[in-house]
């Protein structure tokens, strides 16, 4: 055995072994004895030495949380008449719980927890009759729950196996044991449907801990007579029915978790009278009826929780402000609707709010500004909020995250939200927004992610980015901005993310500079009246994936440079002005999936190299002079199929041409309020290059966000 | 409905990153919203995620975290952007980072990292931007590394490299002052028919 840390140094034959660190002697007889090793956490390394058998007056021993390896000595069995209390948890144990263990029959404490142990429950362990403590968890135990746990109904107090591969139920026979305090065997493979009966433990459980296994059935009634209950984990299992009433009797309840079931019916109003609630979570399920109108009864509860549950409906009950200690209220993807009530911005603690994906109406009120923990996040996005953006947001000075998005907001932007200092992220798009963007938005230097997509606001892009050096991703797509691009923009070189400019006024020409951006992953300009040449500094852009420059005035070369962007996924150039002859350089990148030079005014031939051979004739077309004359046809096959086939795409194409002949005309019917061009808004309805679907003219968001709303697909 | 699943089950990503917050001490609370109950770590700040839920990029830079790396970090097999560097952050570079194939950047600049560069670093064939600068590493400067033919800015500067600086790959166009700052490094490997190589202790 290995001794880094000295721990041990006292053990030498020089002096009395009673005084040797961590030994424990009986103190009675002239004869000393050992009757315990306490050598918890001291960095031992090695295997257990078999003569640990020897010490046979040993009743206490404990070497937990050291790194003790191999296979637990079977002469341990050796000390039947003596050992009590067996620790041998946090170590690296492995190979099975040796069968000469069976022998120790005094046992009132094993604690094997968290080791490599293998093999099958040892069944043995029914005979200890008087243990009390019980812990195999976290081991590799495998196959079923003891059967006969019941036969320890006399002194069974605390019985752990989480973290193990056992399968099956949970023992009926343990319902037996009642003098049981503490009970988990969560995160298991256990499934099946819970003992029915829970009555005979009703009088000393305090703890009961099933979850993030494969339980089904209903949550058992008669939980309810278990009033010792401080702490009932349900969640993440199959569990179905109704949430019982009788869970209102468990007047000791502290912490109750009953979230990511199937649970059906209404959140009985009886829950209201658990008044030492402080977890109080329900998410994920099928939860039916509304939040129970006296929810404010719960004065002590921090975590409230019932998001995820669709049928879930009604308003949010003005006591809410009982819940004075709130500290995170999650109702988001629910149906809940109606004006949000005053009383709850009285949550002075409140540090997380997230109302997002439901059916909430009226105003945010100024009041918001009161909710002066609010640090993680503020969510409402997309719900039916109307009104304008609440200055008082601006009092949030520890706020993180701010979603706003999805909703009829309108007005301007409130120059106050430049005062959230501690702002992370924002989102106010796809709403009915206007004016410009603030100029004292440069001073909020955390900024990581600002979404300002799908409104109406106007004017020209601020010069502010100078300071906001911490932006990964500027998302200004689907406005009103007109002018070019502001000179901290443009050399805001350490944007890391997404550049969306896409779908505005803008003019001017896209500065060479943007070729210092040299970790960007994604830049989209398409869709407005940028002129002048492609920069060949584009380059340098060795970090871009996606680079969208569709639908523009540009001119020129498409540059050989470009072959340089080893990173380029997807290239959209179509919609241009674009001159001369494609470069080969394009070809030869390697990661390259999709190129379109559709619409513009290239001439040559096009390069047969790398990518350009997997390309069909649509990345292609619209440009007169180009040369579509190559022996690499776009549909390689012999002769006959490609005869076949253009005719096919001759039909098609006319077919196609057709139809954008119908909406173009359709469209003339139909005045829009964005002023673009016919031929803009006919091919506005168009799958964006980097995947994600836009919705062609409506205003409404569609579920784009996926990094901030990870359900949705 | 397989996206139904991935809500109702901690995912591995979770866990992993939820290692990483356990190893590090955070004096100004950045991992505040790194909340291991919900569902996947793409709501937490400081991630991003990608359509599928998987997370690319963790942006941990200048953050005032010590403590250790995990090598839980190896099972986020789309990681693209690791953003670690500005910190006081200690011990080893697990090797179990090699894992992450799909690696663009890996920027552990400016910590407290000891140790050497593992072999498996010669794994990351996506890798384009390497920077250890600023450490205590120490070792030889592994030849797996010359495999990464993608590899295009790198920074060992500053740390406690020995032994030669490769010449092959990406290595031939690498400056001098990426490697400045390591009082025993030997040099450029001279590449003949007799095998020059210092080694280290």
């Amino acid at each position: 055995m290995q001794d880094p840390t000295g721990a041990l140094a006292t053990w030498n034959v020089s002096t009395h072994f009673c005084t040797w660190d961590g030994v424990l002697c009986s103190n009675t007889s002239q004869q000393q004895q050992v009757k315990g090793l306490l050598l918890d956490s001291r960095q031992l390394k090695g295997a257990l030495s078999p003569e640990i058998g020897n010490l046979l007056t040993l009743s206490y021993l404990n070497i937990s949380n050291n790194i003790f390896h191999g296979s637990i000595p079977r002469e341990l069995g050796k000390l039947a008449s003596s050992l009590t209390h067996l620790d041998l948890s946090h170590n690296a144990f492995n190979d099975s719980v040796p069968a000469s263990l069976a022998n120790c029959t005094l046992l009132t404490f094993l604690d094997l927890n968290t080791n490599f142990l293998s093999g099958s429950f040892p069944e043995f362990i029914t005979n200890f009759t008087q243990l009390s403590y019980l812990d195999l968890s976290s081991n590799s135990i495998t196959g079923n729950t003891p059967r006969d746990i019941g036969l320890l109904s006399a002194s069974l107090q605390f019985f752990q196996l989480y973290n193990t591969q056992l399968t099956g139920s949970i023992p009926r026979s343990l319902m037996n044991c009642s003098k049981l305090v503490w009970l988990d065997v969560s995160n298991s493979l256990l499934s099946e449907a819970l003992p029915s009966d829970w009555t005979r433990l009703s009088s000393t459980l305090e703890e009961l801990n099933l979850d993030n296994s494969g339980f089904s059935g209903n949550v058992p009634e008669t939980l309810g007579n278990c009033t010792m209950l401080t702490v009932l984990h349900l969640h993440n299992n199959s569990l179905t029915g109704e949430i019982p009433s009788s869970l209102g009797e468990l007047r000791s309840l502290q912490d109750l978790k009953l979230y990511y079931n199937h649970l059906s019916g209404p959140v009985p109003s009886s829950l209201t009278n658990c008044t030492h609630l402080v977890y109080f979570e329900l998410s994920g399920n099928n939860l039916t009826g509304g939040i129970p109108e006296e929810i404010g009864r719960l004065s002590l509860v921090e975590w409230l929780t019932f998001s995820m549950n669709p049928l879930l409906e009604g308003s949010i009950p003005h006591s809410i402000d009982g819940c004075t200690q709130l500290r995170q209220l999650s109702l988001y993807q629910t149906n809940l609707e109606g004006v949000l009530p005053s009383s709850l911005f009285n949550l002075s603690k409140l540090e997380r709010l997230s109302l997002e994906d439901c059916a909430f109406s009226g105003r945010l009120p100024e009041l918001v500004g009161n909710l002066s923990s609010l640090s993680i996040k503020l969510d409402v996005s997309h719900n039916n909020f109307e009104g304008p953006i609440p200055a008082g947001l601006g009092k949030l000075s520890n706020l993180q995250g701010l979603y706003l998005q999805g909703n009829n907001f309108e007005g301007h932007l409130p120059h106050q939200l430049s005062e959230l200092r501690s702002i992370i992220e924002m989102d106010v798009s796809c709403s009915l927004i206007s004016g410009t963007i603030p100029t004292s938005f440069s001073r909020l230097a955390s900024l990581s992610k600002l979404y300002i997509r799908n409104t109406q606001i106007a004017g020209p892009i601020p010069d502010i980015f100078a300071d906001l050096q911490n932006l990964q991703v500027l998302d200004l797509s689907r406005n009103m901005l007109v002018g070019s691009i502001p000179q901290s923009l443009a050399t805001l070189y350490n944007l890391e993310l997404i550049l969306d400019l896409s779908s505005n006024r803008l003019t001017g020409s896209i500065p060479s500079s943007f070729g210092n951006m040299v970790r960007l992953q994604e830049m989209h300009l398409s869709g407005n009246m940028f002129t002048g040449r492609i920069p060949s500094a584009f380059g340098g852009c060795v970090g871009m994936q996606i680079l969208d420059l569709s639908h523009n005035r540009l001119e020129g070369d498409v540059p050989d440079a470009l072959g340089e962007m080893i990173s380029l996924e997807h290239l959209d150039m179509s919609h241009n002005r674009l001159s001369g002859s494609l470069p080969s350089s394009i070809g030869d990148l390697p990661k390259l999936i999709s190129l379109n030079v559709s619409y513009n005014m290239l001439e040559g031939v096009i390069p047969e190299n790398g990518v350009y051979r997997t390309l069909s004739a649509s990345a292609f077309v619209g440009n007169p002079r180009l040369s579509m004359d190559s022996p690499l046809s776009r549909s390689r096959s012999s002769d006959e199929r490609i005869h076949w086939k253009t005719r096919i795409i001759s039909v098609l194409l006319a077919a196609i041409v057709t139809l954008y002949c119908l909406r173009y005309y359709m469209k003339r019917k139909e005045a829009s309020a964005l002023d673009l061009p016919l031929w803009r808004r006919v091919f506005m309805r168009r799958k964006k290059v980097s995947g994600l679907l836009e919705e062609g003219e409506e205003d409404r968001c569609s579920n784009l966000e996926v990094e901030l709303r990870p359900w949705r697909l | 409905m397989f996206f139904v699943l991935i809500l109702f089950r901690r995912t591995i990503s979770g866990d992993a990153l939820h290692s990483l917050r356990r190893s590090l001490s955070d004096p100004d609370n950045v991992l505040q919203s790194w909340d291991p109950t919900l569902v996947n770590p793409c709501t937490w700040f400081h991630v991003t995620c990608n359509q599928d839920n998987q997370v690319t990029r963790v942006d941990l830079g200048n953050s005032r975290l010590s403590g250790h790396l995990v090598p839980e970090l190896g099972e986020l097999k789309q990681l693209q952007y690791l953003e670690l560097y500005k910190n006081q952050i200690s011990g080893n570079i697990p090797e179990e980072l090699g894992k992450l194939t799909n690696l663009i950047s890996l920027d552990l600049y400016s910590n407290n990292l000891t140790g050497s560069i593992p072999e498996s670093l010669g794994n990351l064939k996506s890798l384009i931007f390497l920077r250890l600068n600023n450490n205590k590493l120490t070792g030889q400067i592994p030849r797996a590394l010359t495999n990464i033919k993608s590899l295009k800015v790198m920074d060992l500067s500053s740390n406690d490299f020995c032994g030669t600086i490769p010449v092959s790959g990406p290595f031939e166009h690498f400056p001098m002052k990426s490697f400045e700052g390591n009082p025993r490094l030997d040099g450029p490997e001279l590449l003949g028919s007799v095998a020059y190589d210092s080694g280290c202790n």
